[in-house]
């Protein structure tokens, strides 16, 4: 079981009551596969060194941080917001294998790979014919 | 004055400045997912020689990008292909938003179009556009009459 913490409900509250350094959740897919989950969650601009991804009790949090656009000069447009961080929760079911969670950072994207652990995955149980 | 398609949200990058306009709308972020919806963010900063963009895409194939600049209108084409295909697993949520975007600035200056430079970083793309020769400011030198 994977569930996405901030739900867009959530996050349009938050938008409006956080002032505007704080964090922006930004887009993400949660795909079910056999073996477990995908997550894909977009980082423009964001370095694997200013990647943070952390697992504390059942919350992964992923937390990007992206270098502002340049401060002193002359913007003429503005629509990236990049002085705010990119943060997204996920909350992880126990049937997940803590251990075996990866992440790869790719063109400003966060893939992780979410496996299950081996004593839950479905097995199927021969029957016998007698 | 090339024909470029209206894309009535471009209007709205003026009140992009303003905090409390940005967050009603979140400018920041698409939520809405599907084919054509995506309008990747935009920033276009002044420096003294020259202009530069910066176009958050995330995912995409930097060789499937088109440049294009007509007069002073900058035009970036793009696709991003969908990365969670449903033939991999069940989609459980989907907000990256997939297919083709067209992002079209008009830009305050002329510039050198023989000098336009390309980048593509952590799925950032980034465009340096050197200012026409009279639009650099010059520093004029005072003699100083005694």
């Amino acid at each position: 079981m994977l569930l996405n913490w901030t739900l867009p409900v959530e996050r349009l509250l938050a938008e409006f009551d956080a002032p505007c350094n704080e964090s922006i959740a930004p887009a993400a897919d949660i795909v079910e596969t056999d073996d477990g989950f995908r997550l894909v969650v977009e980082m423009p601009g964001v370095t694997r060194e200013n990647l943070k991804i952390d697992l504390e009790n059942d919350t992964l949090t992923l937390r990007g941080e992206r270098r502002a656009t340049e401060t002193g000069k002359n913007v003429l447009l503005n629509g990236r917001s990049s002085n705010r961080p990119f943060v997204q929760r996920f909350a992880l079911g126990k049937d997940l294998d803590r251990a075996g969670i990866q992440a790869k950072l790719e063109n400003g994207l966060v893939t992780v790979t979410l496996p299950r652990r081996e004593d839950t995955k479905p097995t199927r149980i021969e029957v016998q014919v007698g | 004055m090339a024909l470029i398609r209206w894309t009535p949200r471009d209007e709205m990058d003026v009140f992009a400045h303003d905090p409390l306009f940005r967050r009603m709308f979140d400018l920041a972020s698409d939520h809405v997912a599907g084919e054509s919806a995506w309008h990747p963010a935009l920033d276009l900063v002044e420096e003294k020689d020259r202009l530069v963009a910066h176009l958050e895409m995330p995912g995409v194939d930097p060789a499937q990008v088109q440049i294009h600049l007509q007069g002073d209108q900058l035009t970036i084409q793009g696709e991003r292909k969908a990365e969670s295909k449903s033939e991999h697993g069940k989609i459980l949520k989907r907000e990256l938003v997939v297919g083709a975007f067209t992002r079209s600035v008009q830009l305050p200056y002329p510039v050198q179009a023989d000098k336009v430079k390309a980048s593509y970083r952590n799925g950032v793309m980034t465009i340096h556009l050197p200012k026409a020769e009279e639009h650099v400011g010059r520093q004029i030198p005072v003699e100083v009459v005694k």
